[in-house]
């Protein structure tokens, strides 16, 4: 016993591979790449649809056409399943973020995630007559 | 013979070594024995010179939060019986430096407490009951009571990628706490903690993993009290926005 | 050695250090205050607490019935001038703790909500849900942040009172971290290190519960007062002895034995009524009689061979049942959630649908070290206030619910009067700290560092020492038990000198402090049971089986243990009657 020893610590960094060690932090991985994906194809959609809007009818066609090639639809079944995806996971964080009050109980967690879930079937619904349609 | 437990324990003595290790005890295996039990049992039989930190052996004063297998757990609450017959591994609480052996030091979260101000500071006028008291009704109660329920045991902190990386990330636990008299009904401080949670240490480094409150033992949920801090901040930028004199 | 100087230095940061830092930064801003504690304050065992503290607020309350109750369930013994000033600054007390964000359960016009405790005749005990104890503390400590004036010395272990001319004028400790041992100088000092239940091996008490105050305060030639009164809480988990709190009762729980009767109506406390009798239950009557007498008949029961035989991993142990299924699980869950949570964890059964094994468990010291109305000592410049201290309030027996509020008041009493203290008395001798320090420092080494090669173990004089205190000195205790008792502990403390230790490093050795908590402990124990084998009578706690009646003529007096080289010397002090003269301490009659 020294008179004034110091503290000495142990920091222990994380491992680069940090998020392969728990299955919740892969998920989390996962989530967030998959949302980049989801954020380039929208930006890509839209400077797309920018493009054709403002070309000839000619050309449209072909642009048209080209959405039926084979890339183009795995391209929008992954968007698809990925959004899916997003909105499952986002709908089942939502009662974490909106909690709601009923004088002293919370309204219960699976009446706040139904009634998004019920909405998205609705909006859903509503957007694929309108495809149809059209 | 009786049944036994083999215990994979993280050691550090800064005073002999700067390298940590890990030692191996073999306790006797009881059913209705905790981590801590088994803990307890090599320090008063095998090896005194084992550090650790524990008191209530209740799951109320946070003492004792390790890593068992990996996991942030209270090891008053961690049951032999889950692990049993595997080996149980046991460290300090990650991305908290270590003092010795099983002993973090959480000095970083006292500071941020204090930075946050997790005290209640009243509105300017509050009605008052005939005793003196300030009324709150059951409702008023409900709304914060679940994020006054933290024990302080940093087992948040342990499971947070954020904060391993981002240690100035003030953290799920200070935050709540944050949250916690930003909804009580008493108090008035909400845009004096803004300051601080809304800053760029605060929740906008959260990017809800949310591991954070599926390891809290007291159901605290901070994962969610940031989200929450989050859509305010949110409503109120807008607000700020649309009618600056809203506020 | 340097030395850190403070106006008024606190050992301890549970509830009673706490309420004093605060006083005193609210008192004068410009005083300094140093608070020391062994873990961080938030971990004190404040935090265990459950049920609730007693203040008087309702309407059909009085101040007068407070007292009352709090006197006649001390059994005449506490002093009546300190209950007065405790029940008339209780509400304040509680109410500044609303101010401070205590989330209080409420009633629906948002006033504070009470409940129902044993021994009471009025219902008073402010409650948050039943971790009262956990939330006061946190928002002592969550309020104590915003003082700035306050230093905190979080983890350092206090070893020694440091004197000079006659008075306390600081400490010494070893801070845990780096293992430097370091004076602390203070003009005044205030002792709130809480109880010793852990000198008993079945106890409600935290790990930390050593008793260093009053063995630190014993040490500097302050008495022990009343030291023989031992609370027994009668719902405790078999196995570890986790408190199951009182509430369960005040919510209208009950006590059966295993053939499913209510056996405190056998034991003079009054008749039960049936659960769902809108005045069930009953203040002062049955489930919620005073502590002491439902763990004797706890005692009684397992005489007459009516206690259920639970098996558990560690052996057969006899157990009541205490059911409060017909609360249903609403109330439950409103009112006392963490009995759900512990019993779940730890008894394995769920309240709701089950009764839970219960049993009487040490839970409470109402002795400690001496002090007057004002927290001071017998020694200058040294306070006490909280459970370490005995003023006394609590007598031979405390009512349920006193504890928490206690420690807000004489908290709140011994830094007024500490902060006086320090005014009249501005020097400290600096030289003679650090000297005295230093000498500490040289003792701890060459005892635990140099020393060696004794065989004794700490974990095994700590179990005979618990294993003599509960056969000797439990809830019934005779001339011959409690003489075992005596001897045993003069031979422990000749043995501890043989003990050893392992860990010879600076960095947190843990092994350490419990070996000088050991020691701690031991000057408590040997307190308790000399204190015990002097009083022959019986009288709340304190039951001798020899001298069963209450003996007011010799012994409605507090017992004073000072330590001397030898056994204790035991001297006894009146009892300051003011208007509630010594009577029977009637149960189970309405009012």
């Amino acid at each position: 016993m020294t008179p004034e020893p110091k503290t000495k610590q142990l920091i222990r960094p994380m491992s680069p591979t940090w998020w392969l060690e728990k299955p919740a932090y892969t998920n989390f991985m996962i989530r967030d790449f998959t949302s980049v994906f989801i954020a380039a194809y929208c930006i890509f959609l839209m400077v797309v649809l920018c493009k054709a809007m403002h070309s000839d009818a000619a050309s449209f066609q072909a642009f048209y056409a080209s959405w039926g090639s084979g890339f183009s639809k795995t391209l929008h079944l992954i968007a698809l399943i990925f959004a899916a995806y997003h909105s499952i996971t986002f709908f089942n964080l939502t009662p974490r973020v909106i909690v709601v009050f009923k004088g002293e109980e919370k309204v219960p967690e699976s009446t706040i995630a139904l009634a998004h879930y019920g909405l998205w079937a609705v909006v859903s619904l509503v957007i694929i007559v309108i495809g149809l349609w059209v | 013979m009786s049944k036994t437990i083999t215990l994979e324990v993280f050691r550090y003595q800064p005073d002999q070594s700067d390298e940590p290790r890990f030692q191996s005890y073999t306790v006797p295996y009881r059913e209705d024995w905790v981590v801590l039990d088994a803990l307890n049992y090599i320090k008063d039989q095998l090896d005194g010179t084992l550090s650790y930190r524990w008191s209530c052996r209740m799951g109320v004063c946070g003492s004792c939060g390790m890593m068992v297998n990996g996991t942030p757990k209270l090891t008053c609450a961690a049951f032999l019986k889950d692990y049993y017959p595997k080996p149980v591994k046991v460290e300090p609480l990650t991305n908290f430096p270590v003092l010795r052996d099983l002993v973090v030091n959480i000095d970083d979260f006292m500071h941020k407490m204090k930075e946050v101000k997790t005290w209640l500071i009243p509105k300017k006028e509050l009605p008052m009951a005939g005793s003196g008291e300030y009324l709150q009704k059951p409702e008023e109660l409900a709304q914060y009571k679940q994020f006054s329920m933290c024990i302080n045991c940093m087992l948040c902190y342990a499971a947070c990628p954020v904060y391993g990386m981002e240690p100035e990330f003030i953290g799920p636990a200070a935050i709540a706490l944050a949250q916690r008299y930003n909804l009580d009904s008493r108090d008035g401080a909400k845009d004096e903690r803004a300051e601080v949670i809304f800053s760029g240490e605060g929740i906008w480094e959260c990017t809800f993993v949310g591991e954070c409150s599926v390891v809290c033992p007291k159901k605290v949920d901070p994962a969610g009290a940031i989200q929450q801090a989050k859509v305010q901040a949110t409503k109120e930028w807008w607000l700020g926005w649309i009618m600056p004199k809203a506020k | 050695m340097d030395l850190q100087s403070h106006d008024i230095l606190i050992v301890g940061g549970g509830g009673a250090g706490l309420r004093a830092a605060i006083a005193i930064g609210e008192e004068n801003p410009r005083l300094s205050v140093g608070v020391i504690s062994k873990v961080y304050p938030m971990r004190s065992h404040t935090v265990s607490a459950e049920g609730g503290a007693a203040a008087v607020i309702k309407p059909n309350d009085s101040l007068d019935d407070h007292a009352k109750d709090t006197i006649a369930g001390g059994d005449w013994l506490p002093d009546q001038d300190a209950v007065w000033a405790f029940v008339s600054e209780a509400p304040k007390e509680m109410v500044l703790l609303e101010h401070w964000g205590c989330p209080w359960n409420r009633e629906p016009d948002g006033s504070v909500a009470v409940r129902p405790f044993g021994g009471m005749q009025n219902e008073r005990t402010w409650f948050a849900a039943d971790k009262t104890g956990f939330h006061m503390l946190h928002a002592l400590f969550q309020t104590s942040l915003k003082y700035n004036n306050v230093t905190r010395y979080d983890e350092w272990f206090a070893l020694k009172l440091l004197q000079d001319d006659g008075r306390v004028q600081g400490v010494a400790a070893l801070e845990l971290r780096t293992g430097a041992i370091r004076a602390l100088g203070g003009k005044a000092t205030i002792l709130c290190t809480g109880g010793a239940g852990r000198i008993f091996p079945f106890t409600t008490n935290a790990a930390i519960k050593s008793g260093d105050g009053m063995a630190l305060a014993y040490r500097a030639g302050v008495p022990m007062k009343d030291m023989e009164f031992v609370q027994y809480h009668p719902t405790g988990l078999p196995g570890t002895g986790i408190l199951i709190t009182e509430a369960a009762r005040g919510e209208g729980g009950i006590l059966v034995n295993k053939d499913g009767y209510r056996y405190l109506q056998d034991y003079n406390l009054g008749q039960p009524l049936d659960v769902h009798d809108p005045k069930h239950p009953q203040k002062k009557t049955m489930e919620l009689g005073p502590r002491d007498r439902l763990s004797q008949a706890f005692m009684k029961e397992l005489d007459k061979g009516k206690t259920v035989k639970l098996e558990t991993a560690a052996g057969v142990v006899d157990v009541v049942h205490l059911d409060v299924r017909h609360l249903g699980e609403k109330k439950i869950m409103k009112k006392i959630p963490f009995v759900r949570e512990l019993a779940k964890n730890y008894a394995g059964i769920d309240p709701v649908h089950q009764p839970i094994p219960v049993r009487p468990v040490v839970h409470y010291m109402m002795g400690g070290v001496s002090t007057d109305i004002d927290g001071a000592t017998s020694v200058p410049g040294l306070f006490a206030a909280g459970e370490c201290a005995c003023v006394s309030i609590n007598g031979a027996n405390r009512l349920g619910s006193n504890s928490l509020t206690e420690l807000l008041v004489f908290g709140a009493r011994s830094a007024r009067s500490a902060v006086k203290f320090a005014a009249d008395h501005p020097n400290i001798n600096a030289a003679a700290l650090s000297g005295q320090a230093a000498d500490e420092q040289r003792a701890i080494v060459q005892r635990w560092f140099q020393g060696g090669g004794g065989k004794e173990t700490l974990a095994g004089i700590r179990l005979e020492m618990n294993t003599t205190m509960e056969t000797g000195c439990g809830i019934y205790r005779t001339e011959a038990s409690l003489q075992t008792t005596c001897n045993k502990l003069r031979e422990l403390k000749e043995r501890f000198k043989q003990v050893s230790i392992s860990d010879k490093s600076n960095s947190f050795n843990t092994e350490l402090t419990t070996a000088i908590e050991l020691g701690y402990l031991l000057d408590a124990a040997e307190a308790v049971a000399f204190s015990a084998l002097a009083r022959k009578e019986s009288r709340g706690s304190h039951q001798r089986v020899d001298f069963p009646a209450r003996n007011d003529q010799e012994y409605l007096r507090h017992s004073l243990a000072f330590r001397t080289d030898g056994d204790p010397r035991i001297e006894y002090k009146d009892v300051v009657i003011t208007k509630w003269p010594p009577a029977e301490r009637v149960y189970g009659q309405t009012k």
